[in-house]
């Protein structure tokens, strides 16, 4: 399944594009290539709707003379003149205005191995995925409910090499199991995710069985009245509204007036500011024994994230993952920085996080829900976008069963809320911390804690089920 | 065809009568005829010595020896551009292009499919039977009841109609409207940043399908945007002026305003950081096509997807309130609202002769005098409201994405003549809310609960425009805001905006489309309940 993605190919081509934009007259290059093995199954109500292999190997290139830059990318395969390509790139570029903000690639890291990289798992067939498909869909038959779902697994490889002799390789598998578990009268509906490098390490069964349980219990949800409540996120739900906040850390956006986190604290300076809770603590982790992740990455600016996605130049991969706190009991102690913005204000670059932990407590979500005299038990949120991005007023829906607690127990499930709300002041308002699941984010893995959140904000409620 | 099991259970329940489908033919542009002449009716300048019509038929041939009931079989090949500048700095200038086959496959109610970016005989042949060996492997779950719609067998050779390829415009000429689009936001002194960028997509697809159809169809997309950030004490604040997304060739951006809007976007976002909060209240709202593009998209675009509506998206993009049952019943709207579904106008974002299910396209109405009348569907799903033929809505955002249902161009028609102009609409409204532009937007997976937000809100007291208004959002649910509408605008106001980032499936695919409106004004919306 993988023989067009060997390292040696790696290697090749991107030796063949370094020599070949080096020959054209490019002065710096760096090249990031990209492959994937992935396949993954749909099933919807209890049968298998999609099913198929995405297969691709694409390269990057970025080239400068001088301050002028650009960059090129491509699918690679035998039809591809990889020369051409890497001359044309050149060609364009040296008729580029002056990038004033240029900066040159990064040097060597040390390329460490990360074991990410699961050989049982990159070796899973479509009969035996079909076939535990077909399982589970037998299992919700049984219970008289309703399963959707994907599972995806996928082998993935990234390089990067540069003109100044960096080259480091990370190599991964992926396996990811979604289920959506609803009542046949679509009174009741929830959902779950898990992923893991490894196959083995993926708890299906027990997911499985927890969603269907949680989707009966919120079947026929009652009304309830918008307003301010405290609210319990489950690790998802938490997940979904919290990393969010990460795009107010960015340090050029802090500098020059355009951050949530100066407008909505009234400070020119928010670092090392006692901003949050002093529960909560979020680190980049290295090295993590449980859940290892690529030890290099670009350094990323989050600025013009609300329309253009994160700004990173293919100069800038390469580098060692940033390794420490970005909120310590908390006191804000991180932004991140582009590498221009780094160099500008010498500071020492790093790479954005591959695994962010927030620090978990030791509490079941049982433990939050029995010391929570009235509030609300949150399973996700769904479609959050900013509203005002000065104080970071995220607006967006709960989803996937909401539940009323009153002295200390669950008393019925209610209907789904719209919030308004920024995630800035709910830091501030985290009141207790549970347990740790990972779970992807858009940009990361993450693992986060259960989390219980005073004063948040819902404005109107919705029939969706 | 191709049915597992002949029979529609829900259809026949609920009784439902549906008109035969008014499918056109294929309208055809000037730019077809003129492609017919071109050598090899193939738009790419591919190397000599690939064949890749004799390579996609070796595939479909090795589907069928492997008992596949129907296969089909992509060559996609993609060139994107875009230019991204900031504050009179270059950011980002990167040409991308990507090949490659991607090849399904249905076996007994079950789907297969596989892709490769290789392009020599054998690997296509070795994916043809990998994609089989998925849908054997599927079939083991395979959908129940499953019709795949007849289509009859087509052959298509077509283009967007544009006059200048945007990849032979030199790049130097699209960095210097750029930073001249820069130089005069900046001119304004309370804008401290600046972004313009411009993008270009050329998608051309070849398709082959078990039944012989064959389609050559190349889609060629313009896109520009630009945006002014003012910042002071009181914050930030932007504004945003976006070229509706249409299919066309760089003459969409050499004959557009996009130099001329300038000052008043410049103006606009410091108007807007000194403005007054728009207040909670009810009011009434006139809402502007380069708005209402987002909100067809949200509230009625992904509520009429036929696979929603059946629950095929539950786990991601969800399902839908407009149900099967409310098909001919109900009053999506006030009896103005006729909304269009569209892969045939000309310049639409999602316009193509056949789709990749190897479906001619058509026009229809979704909502006709208020009433929900139709759905968009595919040919895997059409049986389920009884209808014997696709709409033609799948589409496939790669080579290696499989084709999946998606909304095609989706607009609300202008109003009957003798319609009030956009002045006359504002003169005749003595309290409201004037609407342009994208802000913020969040929707719940059933299409009902919906807040926006707009890039600019104006109030309209007496009549007539007045100051702006800072942090509008209004808040509405299906089918409430639509049975609000109590005028729309007539024809010669009517335009096409619409969305290029539209996501959905999994893995996540993008889509683009075209959605035209005339401004229309709603009675008693809910705005200003998002605050801090």
């Amino acid at each position: 399944m993988m023989q067009e993605f060997t390292c040696e190919h790696i290697r090749n081509v991107s030796d063949r594009l370094i020599a070949a934009a080096r020959k054209a007259g490019a002065e710096e290059c760096a090249v990031s290539l990209h492959g994937s093995t992935s396949s993954l199954i749909r099933y919807s109500k209890n049968q298998i709707i999609e099913n198929g292999e995405q297969r691709s190997i694409r390269a990057s290139l970025a080239v400068s003379i001088g301050k002028r830059e650009a960059t090129f990318s491509t699918s690679v395969s035998p039809a591809v003149d990889l020369d051409a390509f890497a001359a044309h790139a050149v060609g364009l570029v040296q008729f580029f205005p002056e990038n004033p903000e240029h900066v040159s690639p990064v040097s060597a890291s040390p390329n460490l191995d990360t074991r990410c990289f699961d050989e049982p798992t990159s070796q899973r067939n479509p009969r035996e995925t079909a076939d535990m498909i077909d399982a589970i869909c037998r299992k919700v038959d049984k219970r008289n409910l309703c399963a959707y779902g994907t599972f995806t697994t996928a082998s993935d490889f990234h390089s990067i090499s540069n003109s100044r002799g960096l080259e480091a390789h990370h190599r991964e598998t992926r396996v990811e199991f979604t289920v959506t578990v609803r009542t046949h009268d679509h009174s009741g509906s929830c959902r779950n995710a898990v992923s893991h490098h490894c196959f083995d390490r993926l708890a299906i069964d027990e997911t499985l069985e927890k969603t269907m349980d949680w989707a009966e219990r919120s079947r026929n949800p009652e009304p309830i009245e918008p307003g301010d409540y405290t609210v319990i996120m489950t690790p998802t739900a938490a997940t979904n509204y919290f990393m969010v906040a990460m795009s107010a850390f960015d340090a050029r956006m802090v500098d020059e007036g355009r951050s949530a986190l100066t407008h909505h604290f009234a400070t020119r300076t928010p670092l090392d500011r006692q901003l949050f809770s002093p529960l909560v603590t979020i680190r980049s982790r290295i090295n993590h024994p449980d859940h290892p992740r690529a030890a290099f990455s670009q350094a990323t600016s989050m600025d013009g994230m609300a329309g253009q996605g994160m700004a990173g130049t293919l100069y800038s991969m390469g580098l060692p993952v940033h390794d420490g706190p970005i909120v310590e009991k908390g006191v804000l102690k991180h932004l991140f920085h582009s590498l221009y913005w780094a160099e500008k204000k010498g500071i020492q670059p790093t790479g954005f996080p591959t695994l962010v932990e927030f620090e978990a407590g030791t509490q079941s979500v049982e433990d939050l829900i029995r010391s929570t005299s009235r509030g609300l038990l949150v399973n996700s949120f769904w479609y959050i976008r900013f509203v005002d991005p000065n104080h970071l007023l995220l607006t967006g829906l709960t989803r996937d069963g909401v539940f009323l607690i009153e002295d200390g127990k669950i008393v019925r499930p209610v209907k789904n809320l719209r919030f308004n709300e920024s995630p800035l002041s709910s830091l501030k308002n985290v009141v207790e911390v549970g347990r740790s699941e990972r779970r992807d984010a858009w940009y990361s893995v993450v693992l986060m804690p259960a989390l219980k959140v005073d004063g948040f904000t819902f404005s109107v409620e919705t029939d969706a089920v | 065809m191709k049915a597992v099991q002949q029979e529609v259970g829900e259809i026949v329940q609920l009784g439902l009568i549906h008109e035969p489908a008014p499918y056109p033919t294929i309208r055809m542009n000037a730019n077809y005829s003129a492609g017919l002449k071109e050598k090899n009716r193939i738009w790419s300048p591919w190397k000599e010595g690939f064949p890749v019509k004799d390579f996609m038929q070796c595939a479909i041939d090795r589907m069928k020896e492997l008992g596949a009931e129907y296969g089909d079989v992509r060559f996609g090949d993609y060139t994107w551009q875009n230019i991204a500048v900031r504050n009179r700095i270059l950011m980002n200038v990167s040409d991308d292009t990507s090949q490659g086959f991607g090849i399904r496959a249905l076996y007994r109610g079950g789907w297969g499919f596989a892709s490769t970016p290789r392009q020599d005989r054998e690997s296509i042949i070795r994916t043809a039977e990998r994609a089989v060996e998925i849908a054997r492997a599927s079939s083991i779950r395979g959908i129940r009841e499953f019709v795949f719609a007849d289509e009859p067998v087509h052959e298509v050779h077509w283009r967007t109609p544009y006059r200048i390829d945007p990849f032979k415009v030199p790049i130097a000429e699209k960095i210097a409207l750029l930073m001249e689009i820069c130089d005069r936001l900046l001119a304004n002194s309370a804008i401290r940043q600046s972004t313009a960028y411009m993008n270009f997509g050329r998608e051309h697809k070849l398709f082959l399908n078990s039944d012989g159809s064959f389609s050559d169809q190349l889609n060629m997309r313009v896109y520009a945007q630009y945006s002014a950030t003012a910042v002071g004490p009181e914050g930030f604040e932007s504004r945003t002026y976006y070229l509706p997304p249409i299919n066309s060739g760089y003459e969409h951006i050499q004959e557009s305003d996009l130099l001329d809007r300038t000052p008043s976007v410049a103006d606009e976002a410091a108007a807007k950081l000194k403005a007054p909060d728009c207040p909670t209240e009810v009011t009434n709202l006139i809402i502007l096509p380069s708005h209402t593009a987002l909100t067809i998209h949200e509230t009625i675009g992904h509520a009429t997807e036929l696979d929603r509506v059946m629950g095929w998206e539950a786990d991601m993009a969800g399902t839908s309130f407009a149900t099967i049952d409310k098909l001919n019943r109900l009053h999506y709207g006030s009896p103005l609202m006729n909304v269009i579904a569209d892969r045939t106008q000309e310049h639409g974002r999602s316009s193509v002769p056949l789709d990749d299910d190897g479906v001619e396209t058509g026009r229809w109405h979704l909502i006709r005098n208020g009433v929900l009348v139709g759905y968009s569907t595919t040919r895997s799903t059409a049986a389920t409201i009884g209808e014997p033929r696709s709409r033609g809505c799948a589409y496939a955002d790669s080579w290696k994405s499989w084709p999946i249902l998606r909304m095609p161009n989706v607009s609300i028609e202008a109003g009957p003549n003798g319609s009030p102009s956009l002045d006359e609409l504002i003169a005749d409204t003595n309290n409201g809310i004037l609407v342009d532009g994208l802000g913020s937007f969040s929707i719940d997976h059933q299409r009902i609960n919906f807040q926006f937000g707009g890039d600019c809100a104006w109030r309209i007291r007496n009549g007539k425009r007045e100051e702006i208004l800072r942090r509008f959002t209004y808040q509405s649910h299906n089918p409430v805001f639509w049975n609000s509408v109590d005028a729309v605008c007539r024809e010669d106001e009517w335009r096409q905006f619409g969305v290029v980032n539209c996501g959905k499936g999994q893995p996540m695919q993008v889509a683009q489309l075209t959605h035209g409106s005339a401004p229309m004004r709603l009675r008693d919306i809910a705005v200003g309940r998002a605050r801090i």
